[in-house]
């Protein structure tokens, strides 16, 4: 074997070990590929695939919704015969079509066939913002053509809007009833003050002049933030389930750089309303501060999933410019379905009666604030076999019983080991748990000896097995024997609801309260213990629909926060 | 069948009633325990009244000591439904570092105390308008005397919490820095007395001091990725101090200070049931008295110990009580004497016997109840098939 052979060898085993090894399934997203703008200054932006030549590769379309002073208007660029790499092959010079206001709050593109003749439409829509309510505005280009120009455009028509204020606005075409004429959805991010939220209309049954046979009143989507620069609306079917899903994305728009966020909304009905709604996913943004964004689904490469393609129209001074990334091969997988509710459930042993006084006592007060959804006496399928009716079932667990490192009684007789457990968003395949906080209210399940680590989390030689921290955020107990004492027990519990309540972080909350409550108990033990993974150190309750992790994602890493 | 056999069986069911009980939730009180248990109930016990104007007192010291740094009139504020206390919260951005060597400022007052000599530690020192008759000499001024800090700028915003009620402030920044070595214990209790004594946080007196204190740390235990060890490091270190009075633990009060050991700087500030105390007006409980509000001799205290055990720790195969601690607890009018107990108990389990030892606390002068009055009715929980 050659010197050269070897370290290729070498370098293989370590780039296997590096990366092979790891259950790399979260999307592969690119970094962000730039096409110049048209303008200094939009008012909305969007993209669309449509295959307008002869060529089989589909043409990306980005627009702009300008807004120079006076009257604004949409220019459109075409990017010829997208490649695998999701890269045109050459990119049009900008097309202006006359715009629809002199304000626009969110623009969106996209292409359908109304008409009987073969060509598409491509249909301009702006989210009109003139004093008081908005409204959207659209245009139809008639069977555009070969060269990406219509034939003519329609006058604009007007659909009732869905609030005073948005940062953004979308729109796309489905079917969703038996009628085979397509739905139009347009949506607008509105902003009233504090947290935005998504507000879509379905137009049924678009007839051949482009006017909907009825339109629906608005539906709304919690929103994924308070200030948005930009929003997107896309339909398609991602899972296994014939029903399509919606996906509604906003470009995030914090102090600092700007994200994209999106939620999925599964598997929507025929009265255009989704079964249940994602937490949000956040994808890196591509600049600090947007004119517009919006996002597609086209199947680009080989692979039969499709991509997802997030755009934002950046504006740094001077010109802008349009930013795109690709999120390759896009997985149902990927999302979490759990739910957005605010539930908990608290379990307790039938071993000791200062076991109910401690779940009670936190049960009692947070329900002030979330809702309780189960209070049963233990059992060890709660956490295992059956966890995804049961404590996954909801965002905390609060449980109490007789403990000893990664072991609880949850009843007489019935002790349950928990290093074989796996809670969270990606204990299962279909992404359905729901749990983010757990509490083990009791001696020692939290002991942080030499092997602790490898009971919690999931490492190589263990990626294959449950682990507790599939998706969990924070785990919460005691490292040490923990005494109730004149009441430390029930003291800690209500501690830790109205510090929760209060605004502390999940891990500081429960920290302050078993401290506090250690005058009752007689010092030695009540030493607290909590694991989380890193990205949720500083959660709060009012955050806990943020992004899980898995084994394979870089933010995989598990610290506690104890007391020695 | 012969009256003599039958004698024998009912002989021997009466033996096992009485033995039964000692091989199954056994509650064992050895002698010694029960003699001490029976020294202290016959001790005459006394009552000490709180020094009411210094509950609001305290009250204006911790406020202006917070004004340091949350704003109060614009933090967000919660009542809690169940104790009663506030809590506001503010994220600031810039902060100013508050520190154990920092002091109140004092101006002192032209007028002097009415009603003859008093002691200068159960006078109120703090003016205070609540309270009429609480004549003041000195008062504090809306400033605090700060040590030059720079203020810091922080990357993110940071929580600020401030939690009140008549006997109970929690100051906390929810933050954390690395630090490199912990403060020297002996150093760093030095100095949170000095901070709590010096801003007349605690009052001492030749009676009411505090007693042990303990120094805990809190510390983050950081993975550093899959093949690599990880890195354990000091992020806080707590100053626990614990009130005696006449030498005995007052079991509910409570002084936290917790600092970053670097910097020395403040970042939480618990004060918990410390009220000064009206030492001259202690009021004695006589036995009669005590029986009228509560069970008081040796083996009765015996017996609600005893079902205390059995009604918190359930399915327990032994308990043994090891020791007797006199204790004293604040409660919103008084320092009550109340008996502290330690016990030894063990429990069966799928994986064997489990043991622990814990502390029990047995009002002397009342109910229980008082130890945590504001706990509603406890709902069970259901059965689920």
């Amino acid at each position: 074997m050659s010197c050269k052979f070897k370290i290729l060898s070498l370098t293989l085993v370590t780039l296997f070990i590096v990366f092979g090894g790891h259950e790399l399934q979260s999307i592969n997203w690119s970094s962000y590929i730039m096409v110049s703008g048209m303008g200094s200054v939009g008012e909305g932006a969007g993209i669309a695939f449509y295959n307008l030549d002869t060529n089989p590769r589909q043409e990306m379309i980005l627009m702009a919704y300008d807004a120079p002073s006076g009257a604004n208007n949409f220019r459109y660029r075409i990017g010829w015969n997208v490649g695998t790499n999701g890269r045109a092959v050459s990119w049009s010079s900008y097309i202006v079509v006359g715009g629809v206001g002199h304000v626009g709050e969110g623009a969106g593109v996209a292409f359908t066939n109304l008409d009987s003749n073969s060509r598409p439409e491509m249909i301009l829509m702006a989210y009109d913002a003139p004093g008081g309510a908005n409204n959207f505005r659209y245009r139809i280009g008639w069977n555009v053509k070969t060269n990406g120009h219509a034939t003519s455009w329609s006058s604009y028509i007007i659909v009732g809007g869905v609030g005073n204020l948005g940062e953004g606005a979308g729109l796309t075409f489905t079917n969703l009833d038996s009628n085979s004429r397509p739905e139009m959805v347009i949506m607008a991010y509105d902003a009233p003050g504090g947290a935005n939220n998504f507000r879509y209309r379905i137009g049924w049954n678009m007839k051949t002049n482009g006017y909907a046979t009825s339109w629906s009143s608005y539906v709304m989507v919690g929103g994924v933030g308070d200030l948005g620069e930009g929003a997107g609306v896309a339909l398609a079917n991602i899972d296994s389930n014939p029903r399509p899903e919606m996906i509604l994305m906003a470009y995030d728009a914090p102090g600092g750089a700007n994200n994209f966020r999106y939620r999925v909304g599964w598997n929507v009905r025929m009265n255009g309303y989704a079964t249940s709604w994602s937490n949000y996913t956040m994808i890196g943004g591509v600049g600090d501060l947007g004119e517009g964004a919006d996002l597609a689904l086209v199947n680009l490469d080989s692979n039969s999933k499709p991509e997802m393609i997030l755009m934002a129209y950046d504006a740094p001074s001077g010109a802008n410019n349009f930013r795109y990334r690709i999120g390759w091969n896009f997985d149902s997988f990927e999302i979490s379905r759990e739910d957005n509710d605010h539930q908990f459930v608290g379990y307790v042993s039938n071993e000791e009666s200062r076991f109910v006084d401690y779940v009670w006592g936190f049960v009692d007060e947070f329900k002030n604030t979330w809702t309780n959804s189960q209070y049963y006496w233990g059992q060890c399928r709660f956490l295992g076999t059956g966890h995804l009716s049961f404590a996954d079932s909801a965002d905390l667990a609060y449980i109490a019983g007789h403990g000893s490192p990664s072991y609880i009684v949850m009843s007489s007789g019935q002790g349950c080991s928990l290093s074989n457990k796996a809670w969270g968003s990606y204990s299962t395949s279909g992404r359905t748990g729901d749990l983010e906080y757990i509490v083990f209210h009791s001696c020692q399940v939290l002991k942080m000896d030499s092997g602790w680590r490898g009971r919690w989390r999931r490492y190589y030689s263990t990626r294959n097995q449950p682990r507790p921290f599939s998706g969990l955020h924070i785990a919460m107990g005691f490292r040490t024997n923990h005494y109730n004492g004149a009441g430390a027990g029930s003291w800690a519990a209500d501690e830790f609801a109205e510090n929760l309540e209060d605004g502390f972080n999940v891990r500081y909350a429960w920290y302050e309260a078993a401290e506090d409550a250690r005058w009752l108990a007689g010092w030695t033990g009540n030493k607290p213990a909590i694991f989380y993974i890193r990205p949720h150190k500083y959660e709060t309750i009012g955050g806990h629909n943020s992004q899980d992790y898995r084994y394979g994602d870089s933010q995989y890493l598990l610290d506690a926060y104890y007391m020695k | 069948m012969d009256m003599k056999y039958i004698y024998v069986i009912i002989a021997c069911l009466a033996i096992g009633l009485v033995v039964i009980p000692a091989t199954g939730d056994e509650v064992i009180i050895p002698s010694n325990i029960q003699q001490k248990i029976n020294t202290e109930t016959a001790k005459v016990k006394v009552r000490v009244p709180l020094n009411k104007p210094f509950i609001d007192q305290n009250k204006q010291l911790f406020r202006t000591w917070v004004s340091g740094s949350i704003d109060l009139t614009k933090a967000t504020k919660r009542v809690s439904r169940r104790f009663n206390r506030t809590t506001f919260g503010q994220k600031v951005t810039r902060i100013k570092p508050r520190l154990l060597t920092e002091r109140l400022k004092l101006i002192s007052r032209t007028e002097t105390p009415t009603g003859g000599a008093v002691s200068p530690v159960a006078q109120p020192r703090a003016k205070v308008s609540a309270q009429p008759q609480a004549k003041a000499k000195v008062r504090y001024t809306s400033g605090l005397q700060l040590e030059k800090v720079k203020a810091l700028q922080l990357k993110t915003p940071m929580q600020i919490i401030y939690r009140e009620g008549p006997m109970y402030f929690r100051f906390q920044k929810l933050r954390e820095v690395r630090a490199e070595a912990p403060l020297q214990k002996s150093v760093a209790v030095q100095l949170g007395k000095n901070f709590l004594l010096n801003n007349s946080f605690i009052r001492e007196t030749n009676k009411d001091k505090i007693g042990a204190v303990y120094v805990q740390e809190r510390r983050i235990n950081e993975e550093r990725g899959e093949r690599q060890q990880p890195v354990d490091y000091l992020v806080q270190q707590d100053l626990v101090f614990e009130r005696h009075y006449e030498g005995k633990p007052v079991l509910n009060s409570k002084a936290v200070i917790g600092i970053f050991p670097g910097t020395k700087e403040i970042v939480l500030f618990k004060h918990f049931n410390w009220t000064p105390l009206e030492e001259q007006k202690i009021q004695k409980i006589s036995p009669q008295m005590l029986r009228s509000v509560s069970s008081a001799t040796g083996s009765e205290i015996a017996n609600r110990l005893q079902q205390k055990i059995r009604k918190y720790s359930g399915k327990f195969t032994r308990a043994e009580v090891k020791q007797v601690i006199p204790a004293w607890f604040q409660t919103e009018e008084s320092l009550i004497p109340v008996l502290a107990f330690e016990i030894f108990i063990e429990y069966p389990s799928p994986k064997g016997p489990w043991s622990r030892t814990y502390l029990e606390v047995i009002n002397l002068a009342g109910s229980d109840d008082i130890f945590f009055k504001e706990r509603k009715a406890v709902q069970r929980p259901r059965e689920i098939r």
